[in-house]
């Protein structure tokens, strides 16, 4: 392989066919004699194309296919013409440089390598670890590194207090990510909340042929109205106004009036649904505010998200804080919204961010990894900012999994630490995800449009600003969550056959 | 027996062989097979030197002269014809001699289709005081071939071509063979593998030759052209007795032919030796047999473009000499570049 041009901050090496190189690959570029070297990583690959060539080619498979031939090369100069036709180039940019493999990565690359002299090769993961200086205390290992088998591994610290993004494609591996974050952080203690859509996370504990895991007993599924159920008094008043303004589209007059109610029955220690039912139909109001108050309480009350009567009920509802100090070792609630009606999902994620803020808020609990798949389904663009920048400094560390990135605002997009992109190949989507500004948009759209089925391309913190190409492994779990089919086959598509 | 199995009959079994023994007993110890201790350690040049010379034909006094052109009646009778071209390029250069690369293509149509097509080369040839030691070429002649590549490259062009003519009208019978250019004895030519005995072969097989040229530089016969291009069909005029007389060692019968019934299409010198005398019989199997597209047929089209040199085989070569053969390479234009400067280059 040699360096054959530079322009900017980007290099085009060339190479042989038999030089097999993955998009991702990092290239250590040693100059043995000003002993620097330069870290590069490959975002595309082209053929070595000319005229000449062009025309030698064309005019070579005319001639093939007029007839049959009979080849005498007693040089075999066709092969060799054969490799300087498929001689390719590879687009690389520069990542940094380091003064030999084993030091530190510097930003410094005003420097140009020799043409002639330098020298390339591939990186490992181990150098680019060691040049990285990447370390931590809770490793997750994240699977092998492009095509080789070194493994990959990210920290849980990286993810700690970070925003995160899973973005990719319908089938491309998204949600298989995001079970292994889950496990891994499950499995370092972590206590996380998921916002499972399709029913897919319950098999966490559960192993593949059907035993239980030992993650099991940190596993527990909620389902709104079964065993996911609070009382009013529990939740609170701000939690509950928050659900009523932005789950249920309150107007404010009505709101205030919603208020005066809870604070009466809140002093009489009445706080039940039936008393909040005898009050709207009691109480003095507009006729309009009335009928606001009655379609807003017929849709919490058919929710069963809330406990009728507390004090005589058996079951106390749902306490946050006691299922965490119930499970010190680390606990995956996993919300299940997929029979949900929309109106009822709103409800659920507004009541228990809220509740789980104000709990954040008095130290009541210890802070929480949220995974929320497709949250635009159940939270409103405006509430986007909301959760990215006051959650987090309470203590709620989002991640959000997409297959839709135009969903995300520019305000989530600009706010992300880590992302972790899978194949995508429209052309809006990847002009969105490109916009992210941690890694140049050349390398994003080349190497996201490229991805197979369950490669990742690693953006952010996590991989100190270097992107990397990871195969996600397979999990050791029971696979829910499956489309469920008429057809028993299944067609193959190009994503999975790779 | 089908066009393809005759041409797997005749062709096939040893053919390539039959060419590369009768090309090697040609061309002596040029085609060494051990250039690579030969070449190894000289110091070479790569280069290519072209030299052409334009010769001049009388042009004059033929102003009277009669000629009638003939009907082509197009004779669809199965009839092999095989076209064969080559190209030879000047390489490189060392103290002792010159390096010259051979290409050939041979390919094979009947019933007006591409039958099959044969790649022959490349094919290294260094040239030496050696090689014009044991060859019985004319000293003096010897001499100028060591100094113009361009007369070198004749000679190989002219001994590789009738190697391939000779094993071609050995093992074919009632074909065709097209040969690019005039039929005509060259002081060239392996006194074991001439032109005339080209002739004398194909004429025991039952085979006819045709010498096509693109151009000619008699220009008198430009006069004669526009008797054919004038004409609907596919014609031909017998001009032998113009062209004989301006040149004494011309074969065959020389026609000017005009393949095509259009208005625009090209007028060729063909020099004709058919089997049974029968010029007119021989074209119209020609056209009967291959495409023809501006008079011009596509077997010699395709067997050109195969002989052709492509860049990447000129650098693979290049390639090929100076990694594999330890040669030391000699870089001229650097000397150039360092003396002149690089702007002056």
């Amino acid at each position: 392989m040699k360096i054959l041009q530079k322009t900017n901050d980007e290099l085009i090496l060339l190479a042989v066919k038999s030089e097999i190189v993955s998009k991702g690959d990092y290239f250590l570029i040693e100059d043995t004699e000003v002993e620097r070297d330069l870290i590069v990583q490959v975002y595309n690959e082209e053929y070595l194309s000319n005229q000449s060539i062009i025309e030698d080619i064309v005019k070579d498979e005319i001639i093939r296919a007029t007839s049959p031939g009979v080849t005498y090369d007693p040089l075999e100069i066709g092969l060799l013409s054969g490799v300087v036709r498929d001689s390719r180039l590879f687009k690389a940019k520069i990542r940094g440089s380091s003064i030999g493999a084993k030091n530190n990565m510097s930003s410094d690359i005003t420097w140009l390598p020799s043409r002639v002299n330098s020298k390339i090769r591939r990186l490992t993961i181990s150098e680019l670890n060691q040049i990285l200086n990447r370390g931590g205390e809770s490793p997750i290992s994240i699977g092998s590194v492009g095509n080789s088998q070194d493994p990959f591994i990210i920290y849980a610290e990286d993810l700690d207090g970070r925003l995160n993004i899973i973005a990719g494609k319908k089938e491309s591996g998204k949600s298989h990510l995001s079970k292994l974050l889950v496990k891994s952080l499950l499995e370092h203690g972590a206590f996380i909340l998921v916002f499972d859509l399709n029913n897919e996370y319950t098999g966490l504990g559960i192993k593949p042929n059907g035993l239980s895991s030992n993650l099991q007993s940190k596993v527990v599924l909620l389902e709104p109205g079964k065993n996911l159920r609070f009382s009013l008094e529990y939740c609170g008043k701000p939690s509950v106004s928050s659900m009523l303004k932005n789950a249920l589209d309150m107007p404010s007059t009505s709101l205030r009036e919603f208020f005066r109610i809870w604070d009466n029955l809140y002093k009489r220690r009445a706080l039940t649904l039936e008393a909040f039912s005898n009050a709207i139909n009691n109480w003095n109001f507009n006729d309009l505010v009335r009928d606001a108050l009655i379609s807003r309480f017929h849709s919490i009350y058919s929710s069963k998200l809330f406990l009728n009567d507390e004090k005589n009920d058996e079951y106390e509802g749902l306490r946050f804080e006691n299922m965490i100090s119930n499970n010190p070792h680390g606990l995956a609630m996993i919300v299940n919204l997929g029979t949900f009606a929309p109106t009822i999902r709103h409800m659920v994620v507004e009541l228990i961010l809220n509740k789980l803020v104000e709990l954040l808020g008095n130290n009541a609990i210890p802070p929480i990894f949220l995974f929320a798949e497709e949250a635009h389904l159940y939270i409103k663009d405006t509430y986007w900012d909301d959760i990215i920048t006051r959650m987090r400094h309470f203590g709620i560390y989002s991640t959000f999994i997409t297959n839709h990135p135009e969903a995300l605002g520019e305000g989530i997009l600009r706010q992300v630490d880590n992302i972790f992109l899978f194949n995508f190949v429209n052309e809006s989507d990847l002009e969105r995800i490109s916009k992210i500004s941690l890694v140049d948009r050349d390398t994003i759209k080349s190497i996201v449009r490229t991805l197979p089925q369950r490669y990742s391309l690693l953006i952010g913190k996590m991989v100190q600003e270097l992107p990397i190409v990871v195969k996600v492994p397979q999990l050791d779990i029971k696979t829910y969550g499956e489309t469920k089919r008429f057809f028993r086959r299944k067609s193959p598509t190009l994503l999975s056959s790779k | 027996m089908n066009a393809n199995a005759h041409l797997d009959f005749y062709l096939e079994a040893g053919c390539i062989a039959e060419f590369e023994n009768t090309f090697r007993k040609s061309m002596k110890t040029c085609l060494s097979d051990h250039l690579k201790d030969i070449l190894k350690g000289r110091r070479i040049i790569f280069d290519s030197i072209e030299q052409t010379t334009i010769p001049i034909g009388p042009n004059g006094g033929f102003d009277q002269c009669k000629v009638t052109p003939k009907v082509v009646h197009p004779n669809e009778k199965v009839t092999s014809i095989s076209a064969m071209d080559s190209s030879v390029l000047h390489l490189a250069r060392t103290e002792e001699g010159r390096l010259y690369a051979a290409k050939a293509g041979v390919v094979i149509s009947s019933g007006r289709r591409i039958r099959r097509h044969f790649r022959l080369g490349p094919i290294l040839i260094y040239l030496t005081e050696e090689f014009l030691h044991n060859s019985k070429i004319d000293h003096n002649l010897g001499n100028l071939l060591l100094v113009d590549s361009s007369i070198a490259k004749r000679l190989i062009r002219i001994r590789l071509e009738r190697s391939i003519q000779l094993v071609l009208t050995s093992r074919l019978s009632n074909s065709i063979i097209l040969i690019d250019g005039a039929l005509r004895p060259s002081v060239f030519e392996d006194y074991n593998c001439t032109i005339n005995r080209v002739i004398e072969m194909s004429t025991l097989s039952n085979n006819d030759i045709i010498g096509l040229s693109k151009n000619t530089n008699m220009t008198i016969l430009n006069q004669f052209e526009n008797l054919l291009k004038i004409l609907p069909y596919s014609a031909c005029a017998d001009t032998s007795s113009v062209i004989k007389s301006l040149t004494r060692n011309m074969l065959g019968n020389n026609l000017l032919v005009k393949l095509g019934k259009n208005e625009n299409e090209y007028v060729l010198r063909a020099d004709i030796c058919s089997a049974n005398g029968n010029d007119l019989e021989c074209l119209g199997r020609l056209i009967g047999n291959d495409i023809l597209s501006r008079s011009y047929p596509e077997s010699l089209r395709i067997a050109h473009h195969i002989s052709t040199f492509t860049t990447t085989e000129v650098s693979s070569l290049k390639g090929l000499i100076s990694k594999s053969y330890g040669t030391e390479v000699v870089d001229q234009a650097a000397t150039r570049r360092n003396i002149l400067g690089v702007s002056f280059v």
